[in-house]
């Protein structure tokens, strides 16, 4: 199966960035529908190219799949080399459904909307890029094209304290860019010939190589893994380095706190899981209770820290800080469940969060703010019953309920982390009865109870529904029905982990 | 084509499912369409339970099983396996839940419109309370039971939201509701999933083979899986939510909220118990039910209204039902757990009319609904003639006699059986009873049949005093495979007993019975220690605390990590430092400039000086350039003209 379709699916959002910007002006109300349309488009038909790639996707092997290789950079030994796998099949399904959705939530924007689908475009771009590139640079070059449409996006259309959390955000990613760019050096100047290729590096290509640091011999393998979690840490929000994304959080439109929580951090744990699987298998194998142990402080801090908030997008982010952790857990599990846990739990927390975030932006939108706390909202649920239903399966979702998608990657993690990891386990059990207590207390606030003040809230449009539907079945078919999705993951996760053990 | 009975099971349950939600979706706008769509469900569901039970009788099999994998594949170890099993328990079970949902059913749908606010919402509940129980009785694991406690528990919170939107009293009892029931949830899926970490899956019937492959976990598993089954059946310390305010109607309550929650719960429970009977984790939660049992009849006997009584008996009940599948087994759980069943709803349909115990005033209910109140407290508590009374005989018997700690269950069921009877006798102090439809004399009466020994026990005394007049067959002796005839215990105990239910009742007349609700005078004698106890010992407050506690040790997080560490201290430090280095390097910079600039301006200040000088000095000089200049050019013009 090779017909260019991960080209396709990279490329098409980036041809629509481009034309927007040939884009006549029309003057009136109707200036910005040839833009929308044109960025909707274009996003479509990526995730078009992007779910024809996932269903045609063969189970039960885990070779690369619709894999294409060309020279990029050929005296350097940079190619451009794209495939799917089981690691990262959940990521395309992840992009391809929430980067329309995006769009759409987007559709009203009154003030620069041609720069903010552009922007919206690129990020597609380089995300699907990010997911599928198996060539180093190649997925360093969407990673890090990825951190500067948050730039823009937030300085241009955040709060207040906007050009603050804008350059947090690009600073921070710039800093965790530049840690994994040397790991990556690192790794491709220590084998010969040097190469970026994962394929190539996989496995053992890296054991018993030394670099000398300060006189004394530090294995390379280490040194870059360590680098190389630290940059992707930082992004991924990683406690303590989350203090950018909390005020991103607050700043951001809901869109782009989305884009930021619900596909950032997915990806980022999704590239540190490539590469600590494939390039650093031993690191992975010794450093596997530490990476437990980081999970599960982000999921008591997180977990915590969310009990604290009044604000639904600051309640959203650290609770995807916590969710995070969560993944993490999984990912250092080592066993066959845990790890297609943590792969499964990335798509659901994904659109878990999406979904959080958009409705943090409803609320808002309505409300004239976010806050549950003293919002003086309450009995929303009697003028808003669709809104309500929505909000509360993007809960269940997040909190595990059976049936929805949240379920099914928190029990895999649990049944695969609990014998190696017991304290883990019980740390995860208790934030999640705490993210049960202050996500019910959020939605009495809005939603039962006597209707206080909000007078002109209104129910769900019908643009609205149909963007959200996308995420609620997402969440519903994930949870009621995850076999076709878990056999495209587990072979490659048992062929992972049959070569590190 | 055949379709397989657990398939056609199965979609009785989905299709009541789907009523319900389609209820909750567009009830309002056609109710009458969608209304008889869950009487159809409800319908095919009792007609697959009974189609169900035939076909087992006459392929003469005792269970038929269909199974599937949901997560992982089947039987890999860690994999998470759902399954439909047909067996007597479970087709009886469903027939039951079905015929009273069905009455429900009938009870919202014969009430004046108006009555409650949002009908659908309750039909709605009713689907999906019945889909529920039914899935979590038909399931082969514990997985899909677990969805098919959540989906009841959903259906119980939509009950609850038919007065959300009337006050926040009710909004917070719906929350603390579905923290109660969500917390079960998510301890049991814990459980389960420790139980199931690498073992082959968790199949009822399988349960020699899961006792041969013991883990270092099960333990934990063991205890979390009944911590979560505990806090569903809402006993001490969970107890605080039922006693909490709501002004529905106490039949819809009892039902949605505790009675159907907590059979679903049973089913799990009554499942597991082979399995998990050889783990330490079982016996200290049947002595922490036995405890919970007391506590909980304590508090309800000092509850200020004859519905939070009643909310307190039952939870009670279901501590004891605990209890006495702890000690005497599955049968007489099984038992008791029918008799409180039928004789809670009997109570709660008579307890509809009574309002506060403060506002008795005027006239007395008719005959027979005190009767039937009498006969749902004997239900419940296993007078002779009952069901339960199986379950109690066993459990004394067994528990009371061979544990060594006799009084504790002893001043357990007594406890129990006096709250009980006070809410019998309070049924006397009621005011008129304005409107009673036909459907719910039918309703009560069925109930009542149905709760009758000679349909469960096949006897009519249920072997209580020694006598054992046979009618038929014990249902429960078929529903668990047992060859003996009801157990009984010895004459003496049997007599103790009957002295335990003499006392209490007598003594639940002298309380309540009487012009005086002494229970009342007690609180306004004692108010506080009254109030602490009739509070759940202020448990709520502890919790509230801590939750306040979390909450400031979040903000107290987020202070340090975001204000101090980030903005105050890496913010700064960073600015800081980018600072320092900037003013260095643009200080040299500017220095540097300077320096070329000096040095630029030394170098050209001469010939500029001259320059100058040329420009504004005198006239020799300007006169002299300019003399040299034009012979230049014309010297280069003929060089360059003439020259060649």
């Amino acid at each position: 199966m090779n017909n260019h379709l991960i080209s396709l699916m990279v490329l098409l959002p980036l041809l629509g960035a481009i034309a927007q910007a040939f884009l006549p002006s029309f003057p009136g109300e109707g200036k910005d529908r040839v833009s929308r349309w044109l960025a909707i488009s274009a996003s479509i038909a990526s995730s078009f190219c992007g779910l024809v790639l996932v269903l045609s996707m063969a189970s039960e092997t885990a070779e690369l799949q619709a894999a294409e290789r060309f020279t990029w950079i050929g005296s350097y030994a940079i190619t451009y080399e794209m495939g799917l796998d089981g690691l990262n099949v959940l990521l395309v399904l992840l992009v391809s459904i929430v980067f329309p959705v995006l769009i759409a939530s987007e559709w009203n924007r009154a003030i620069g909307a041609k720069g903010m689908f552009s922007l919206f475009l690129l990020l597609q771009t380089s995300f699907a890029g990010a997911v599928c590139a198996q060539d180093l640079f190649l997925l360093f070059f969407f990673w890090a094209l990825s951190s500067l449409p948050f730039y823009f996006l937030i300085g241009i259309w955040g709060g207040e304290e906007r050009e603050s959390a804008a350059f947090r955000t690009i600073t921070t990613a710039a800093f965790g860019n530049a840690l994994l760019f040397v790991s990556l050096i690192l790794v491709y100047y220590s084998v010969e010939p040097h190469s970026f290729s994962i394929r190539d590096l996989a496995g053992t290509a890296l054991n018993g190589k030394f670099i000398s640091v300060f006189g004394s011999d530090v294995p390379i393998s280490g040194l870059a893994f360590g680098l190389a979690g630290a940059g992707l840490a930082l992004r991924a929000a990683v406690w303590p380095a989350h203090a950018w994304f909390t005020h991103a959080a607050r700043e951001a439109p809901a869109s782009v706190f989305v884009a930021l929580s619900a596909v950032t951090i997915p990806v980022a744990i999704y590239i540190f899981m490539r590469l600590s699987y494939t390039l650093f298998p031993d690191t992975l194998l010794a450093a596997a209770s530490g990476i437990v142990a980081i999970g599960a402080l982000n999921l008591l801090i997180g977990g915590i820290s969310a009990a604290a908030q009044g604000d639904l997008r600051m309640l959203g982010a650290y609770l995807c800080m916590g969710q995070a952790g969560l993944v993490l857990i999984g990912v250092g599990s080592l066993d066959s469940a845990g790890v297609v846990g943590a792969v499964y739990q990335n798509l659901a927390l994904g659109l878990g969060l999406a979904g959080f975030g958009l409705f943090a932006g409803l609320m808002s939108e309505r409300l004239g703010h976010s806050r549950f706390l003293e919002s003086g909202g309450g009995g929303l649920a009697l003028r808003g019953p669709m809104i309500a239903l929505v909000a509360g399966i993007f809960v269940a979702s997040l909190l595990a309920l059976p049936g929805f998608g949240g379920f099914i990657g928190h029990a895999l993690i649990v049944i695969g982390s609990y014998p190696a990891h017991p304290a883990a386990v019980l740390v995860a059990l208790a934030a999640l009865l705490l993210a049960t207590y202050y996500l019910f207390i959020m939605y009495r606030l809005l939603f039962l109870g006597k209707q206080n003040g909000a007078g002109s809230f209104t129910d769900l449009s019908l643009r609205e529904r149909a963007y959200l539907f996308p995420l609620v079945a997402g969440i519903v078919l994930c949870g009621m029905y995850p076999k076709p999705l878990l056999e495209l993951v587990r072979p490659t996760v048992l062929t992972l982990l049959s070569a590190m053990k | 084509m055949m379709i397989e009975t657990p398939v056609l099971l199965f979609s009785a349950v989905l299709f009541l499912l789907a009523s319900g939600l389609l209820n909750l979706i567009w009830g309002r706008r056609f109710p009458r369409q969608f209304g008889w769509m869950t009487g159809f469900g409800l319908t095919v569901l009792f007609a697959s339970a009974v189609y169900g039970w035939n076909e087992l009788i006459a392929e003469g099999e005792l269970s038929k099983i269909f199974s599937r994998g949901w997560i992982l594949p089947y039987n890999e170890p860690g994999a998470v396996t759902v399954g439909i099993y047909q067996d007597a328990l479970g087709l009886v079970a469903i027939a039951l839940i079905s015929i009273l949902s069905g009455f429900m059913m009938l009870d919202t749908l014969t009430r004046a419109p108006g009555a409650d606010c949002r009908r659908e919402r309750v039909v709605a509940a009713i689907s999906m309370n019945c889909a529920g129980i039914a899935l979590a009785w038909l399931a082969l694991t514990p997985w899909l039971s677990v969805i098919g406690i959540s989906i009841t528990a959903l259906g119980g919170f939509l009950a609850l939201g038919d007065k959300w939107g009337e006050s926040d009293e009710e909004a917070i009892s719906a929350t603390r509701y579905a923290w109660a029931k969500w917390w079960g949830i998510i301890l049991i899926c814990v459980g389960a999933g420790i139980l199931a970490a690498a073992r082959t899956p968790l199949l009822w019937g399988a349960d020699s083979e899961w006792a041969r492959n013991i883990h270092s976990h099960d333990e934990m598993g063991t205890a979390l899986l009944f911590a979560g089954l505990f806090i569903q059946l809402q006993s001490f310390p969970f107890v605080t939510w039922v006693t909490s305010s709501s002004s529905g109607s106490v039949l819809k309550r009892v039902f949605l909220n505790q009675l159907g929650p907590g059979f679903a719960a049973f089913a799990l429970l009554i499942r597991l118990e082979p399995h998990l009977r050889q783990f330490n984790a079982f016996t200290v939660f049947g002595w922490i039910a036995l405890f919970s049992a007391i506590i909980t009849s304590a508090i309800g006997l000092l509850q200020p209204t004859w519905r939070q009584s009643l909310a307190c008996w039952i939870s009670a009940g279901f501590a004891t039902a605990f209890s006495i599948l702890f000690f005497s087994g599955a049968p007489g759980a099984l038992g008791f757990l029918i008799g409180l069943l039928l004789g809670g709803l009997i109570l709660a349909a008579t307890m509809n009319v009574l309002g506060k115990k403060e506002a008795v005033a005027g006239g007395m209910a008719p005959g027979w609904l005190r009767f039937l109140a009498f006969l749902g407290v004997a239900a419940g508590t296993g007078l002779a003639g009952f069901v339960s009374a199986v379950g109690i005989l066993q459990w004394i018997t067994s528990g009371a006699l061979s544990s060594g700690w006799a009084a504790v269950p002893i001043l357990m069921y007594f406890l129990f059986s006096l709250n009980g009877w006070s809410l019998a006798w309070g049924t006397l102090k009621t005011r008129p009873v304005s409107r009673v439809s036909w459907y719910h004399v039918l309703c009560l009466v069925l109930i009542g049949a149905l709760s009758l020994a000679f349909v469960w026990t096949g006897t009519i005394t249920a072997g209580f005093f020694g006598v054992d007049e046979s009618f038929a067959p014990s249902l429960l002796n078929s529903l668990f495979l047992i060859s003996s005839s009801t157990p009984e215990g010895p004459l003496t105990l049997t007599w103790a007993y009957a002295g335990l239910q003499l006392l209490s009742f007598g003594l639940a007349y002298w309380m309540v019975g009487r012009k005086r609700d002494l229970w009342l005078a007690l609180r306004e004698v004692f108010p506080r220690g009254s109030n602490f106890i009739s509070s759940g010992f202020r448990l709520d407050e502890v919790a509230t605390s801590g939750f306040r506690g979390t909450r400031k040790a979040g903000l107290w997080m987020h202070w340090l990590v975001e204000s101090v560490v980030w903005d105050s201290g890496m913010a700064r430090g960073l600015t800081f430092s980018i600072k320092k280095v900037a003013d260095t390097v643009s200080r040299a910079d500017a220095g540097l400039s300077a320096a070329l600039l000096h040095g630029l301006a030394k170098t050209v200040s001469a010939p500029a000086k001259f320059l100058q000088l040329i420009q504004n000095g005198d006239v020799q000089w300007y006169l002299l350039f300019a003399i040299g200049s034009g012979a230049a050019i014309l010297l280069h013009f003929l060089i360059s003209k003439g020259l060649t």
